[in-house]
């Protein structure tokens, strides 16, 4: 037993032999047959080599002849896997050849029923070379054309040509100046061997050898030497794809290579009004895997370190398309007979076609890198595929977003840095293609580089309405207003990226201190809105006594989901702080409202009721009376009583009834301001308050602390702070005032 | 009562004298002090500092506070140094 391989191509002759070849001139003379040239061979010792004569502009061409070598059958280059020529040649002096644009190196089919020496007479060419364009090769003095016959002719067929029906192919080199050297001209063109086919490299198992790359290089290096793969120094050119195992095999394949090489796909041009592209690259440039149903297909590149979600991948391959606009190339491991698609430390350049995986049982994709590659789809099945500790740039082709990686509502994706460059300048990199409401999470999944206009952190892109909720964690940063919705323009995306706030507050002794006030908003020049610097405006139907506060803007995602409120009353230059539970859109909802009467015992300072401090009313909150609708600030909580600032208008609570967690006024629309600080609260026991932040960006904020009065006084703190990806960490130690007499 | 003399608007950056307060001075120290209950409030924690000390005697109004002419002479016993 041992590996089979099959490059989709068939190697029609090695051109050891003169059997099946002839040789003519278009234009000119040959001055003799085409004979065997030993010891200089393409695809083994030997190659057919063609002498033009003394003549300016001839145009020589050695045919292989397909019809009579197969019994009289004609090539049929339209049937699907057959379309592309590929012939090795060499042109022993190139600078005697015509420019590309003339026609100096081109390949020829005939359809016509002459062979030999007989110039046919329906033919086609397409010009492959000239002395302007001829290129480094990988093997000395050999180049290996190639074109899909789909391509149009570079210059109008002789004859009836039909692809249907082809009898030769060939070779062919015009000259444009006359050899100068005496004596019979030499051999100048030279053929090392025709195929045709569709170049897909294909490694098929045996069941028992594991297959390498070294076995698939050796193939086509050593063995066949059919020049789909060159070696360029240890990286490898590809003019094929690659696939691992076949859908056919009757035994199982196994791949597993941990060497690190380097694969560039090519590529092949002709001229067509210009030089442009030889192949359908999309037909045939691709890396996958198949598998058959009871014989399937592991593939491994690379190997593994570390544990757990702490795995990198080491030693993967590398593939690389050699021309980001014009040679794009896809990888598929979707197949459902695979076995494993353990793909560590792999590098993908320009796979502008996308890259699929399907299952979470077989794929494993590790430590990878995908640069200015098409979408990244790792499936449903099991959830898809894992991708862990991934990189991605610039994602580029596969959608008219660019969109970088499909993140389904249900997957197994974390750890992965999104890079942008800013070219191209539309990218996607998150495509949130699942419809309807949903939640999805994004762990650790972090975006750097600038991102505004249209390079953005992601598309929600189902056309059905969706309304997605992002949750971020281990550091992920995404922001939902770098979401766009080209699914459907009234689809909502909302990021709950939910950091830590702690503040703890010391003396200088290193003590803990209870009951330090701390105060946290935003910078007064951010530009956010909500937030003393730039104040909500009141919306319409703020009504006295209601248990919400509208505003007029929208509300940023960084507001906290629950606080306090602190609305301006502009006409009266006072302000009334409001506890919310929750906002929705534009609407801040309070705590359940709390109504009560003073026992006859109260003041201006001082509401007297029974087991009052049992309800859910805390040192900041306004209270109003309603009897005769004043209002004040609670400052204290006793068991049966309340301390508040003076009632205003000088008033007594006495007898008064009272609600909390209403509005204190009537506010005016558009008129009336308000704020919502980040942080806010007194020290607990330990000396800290803690508060959640959602987090989108890095954000500069002020941060105050004060304990002024009730005991030991202390000189206030202010400071700004950042709260990152770790939200903010902020240790404060207060100076004692010993100059407060309070 | 200085709590009642003295009036603080947060607004307008103002300390005001009641001019229907008792008539009753203050030192420099008690409105110091005053002042500085009031703004460990929480209500009052979004408005910057009005007073510093420089020592027991020594004060200055600071932030772009200001204090009106009668609070100034309703002080006593020691220096407010204004902008």
């Amino acid at each position: 037993m041992a590996l089979t391989f099959s490059t989709g191509m068939t190697v029609d002759d090695t051109a050891q032999a003169i059997t099946n070849f002839g040789g003519f001139a278009l234009t000119g003379a040959i001055d003799r047959a085409p004979s065997v040239i030993t010891s200089h061979g393409a695809m083994g010792a030997n190659c057919i080599g063609l002498a033009s004569d003394w003549i300016l502009t001839s145009s020589v061409v050695i045919m292989y002849d397909y019809f009579t070598s197969h019994a009289s059958t004609a090539l049929n280059l339209s049937t699907v896997g057959n379309e592309v020529i590929a012939i090795w040649f060499h042109v022993a002096d190139p600078g005697l050849c015509d420019t590309l644009v003339n026609g100096g190196v081109y390949i020829i089919a005939s359809s016509s029923t002459d062979t030999g020496a007989t110039v046919p007479t329906a033919y086609r060419r397409w010009y492959v070379s000239g002395k302007d364009v001829f290129r480094a090769t990988a093997k000395a003095q050999w180049y290996l054309a190639m074109i899909d016959t789909r391509k149009a002719a570079s210059v109008a067929d002789v004859g009836a040509f039909s692809l249907t029906t082809v009898h030769r192919f060939g070779i062919g080199q015009k000259n444009a100046i006359t050899e100068s050297v005496g004596g019979p001209p030499p051999e100048n063109l030279f053929v090392g061997g025709v195929q045709h086919g569709r170049p897909i490299y294909q490694v098929i198992g045996d069941g028992a050898i594991t297959a390498t790359w070294n076995d698939i290089l050796t193939h086509s290096l050593t063995t066949q030497q059919n020049g789909l793969i060159e070696n360029h120094g240890g990286a490898y050119k590809l003019s094929c794809g690659i696939r691992f195992g076949s859908a056919t095999q009757a035994a199982t394949t196994t791949f597993s290579d941990a060497t690190n090489p380097v694969f560039v796909f090519k590529r092949s041009t002709y001229y067509l009004a210009g030089e442009v592209d030889a192949l359908n690259y999309s037909d045939y440039y691709l890396v996958d895997a198949q598998g058959a149903a009871s014989f399937k297909t592991s593939v491994t590149l690379g190997s593994v370190v570390g544990t757990a979600d702490a795995r990198q991948g080491v030693k993967g391959s590398t593939f690389l398309t050699s021309d980001l606009t014009n040679v794009p190339f896809n990888a598929d491991f979707t197949s459902a007979n695979l076995t494993a698609a353990n793909l560590y430390g792999t590098r993908w350049f320009g796979a502008t076609r996308g890259i699929k995986f399907d299952s979470n049982l077989i794929g494993l994709v590790i430590s990878d890198t995908f640069q200015n590659c098409g979408e990244v789809d790792c499936g449903t099945v099991g959830s898809g595929a894992t991708l862990l500790n991934c990189t991605l740039i610039d994602p580029q082709g596969g959608t008219a977003q660019n969109n970088g990686l499909k993140l389904p509502s249900l997957h197994n994706i974390k750890n992965v840095s999104f890079i942008t460059s800013g070219t191209p300048t539309t990218q996607h990199m998150l495509d949130l293609s699942t419809s309807g409401a949903y939640s999805v999470t994004m762990d650790n999944l972090q975006f750097f580089g600038t991102y505004s206009g249209t390079v953005l952190h992601g598309d929600l892109s189902s056309a059905t309405l969706s309304t997605v909720t992002g949750n971020a964690t281990n550091g992920a940063n995404p922001n939902a207003t770098l979401f766009s919705k080209t699914g459907n323009a009234s689809s909502t995306i909302i990021i709950n990226n939910t950091k830590t706030l702690k503040v703890t507050v010391k003396n200088s002794s290193g003590t803990v201190l209870q009951d330090a006030q701390v105060y946290m908003q935003k910078l007064p020049t951010d530009t956010d809105v909500g937030h003393p610097g730039n104040r909500f405006t009141a919306g319409a139907g703020n009504t006295r006594g209601n248990g919400t506060f509208v505003v007029t803007q929208a509300v940023p995602s960084d507001i906290p989901s629950t606080g306090m409120i602190s609305v301006q009353n502009v006409a009266l230059g006072q302000e009334q702080p409001y506890r919310y539970t929750s906002k929705s859109g534009s609407t801040f909802t309070f705590n359940a409202a709390l109504t009560g009467t003073d026992s006859g015992t109260g003041n201006a300072t001082t509401l007297n009721e029974t087991n009052i401090g049992t309800k859910n009313i805390v040192e900041g909150d306004t209270i109003q009376n309603t009897t005769d609708n004043q209002w004040a600030i609670v400052l204290s909580v006793a068991t049966n009583s309340l301390t508040t600032t003076p009632l205003s208008n000088g008033a007594t609570w006495a007898a008064k009834a009272y609600s909390v967690h209403t509005l204190a006024f009537t506010y005016t629309s558009a008129v009336d301001t308000a704020y919502v600080p980040l942080l806010y609260g007194d020290t607990n026991a330990s000396g800290i308050l803690t508060g959640n932040y959602n987090y989108s960006v890095d954000k500069n904020v002020l941060v105050k602390v004060r304990k002024m009065s009730g005991g030991t006084n202390y000189l206030p703190y202010s400071s700004s702070q950042t709260i990152t990806t770790n939200g903010l960490d902020l240790s404060v130690t207060l100076t004692t005032d010993t100059i407060n007499a309070t | 009562m200085i709590t009642q003399d003295f009036t603080i608007d947060f607004f307008n950056k103002k300390i005001l004298y009641n001019p229907k307060g008792s008539g009753n001075s203050y030192t420099v120290n008690e409105l110091y002090s005053y002042v500085q209950d009031r703004f460990d409030e929480p209500q009052n924690m979004r408005y910057d500092i009005p007073i510093e000390a420089e020592s027991k005697t020594i004060y200055h109004l600071v932030n772009g506070w200001t204090i009106d002419e009668e609070g100034m002479k309703h002080l006593k016993g020691g220096t407010l140094v204004t902008n």
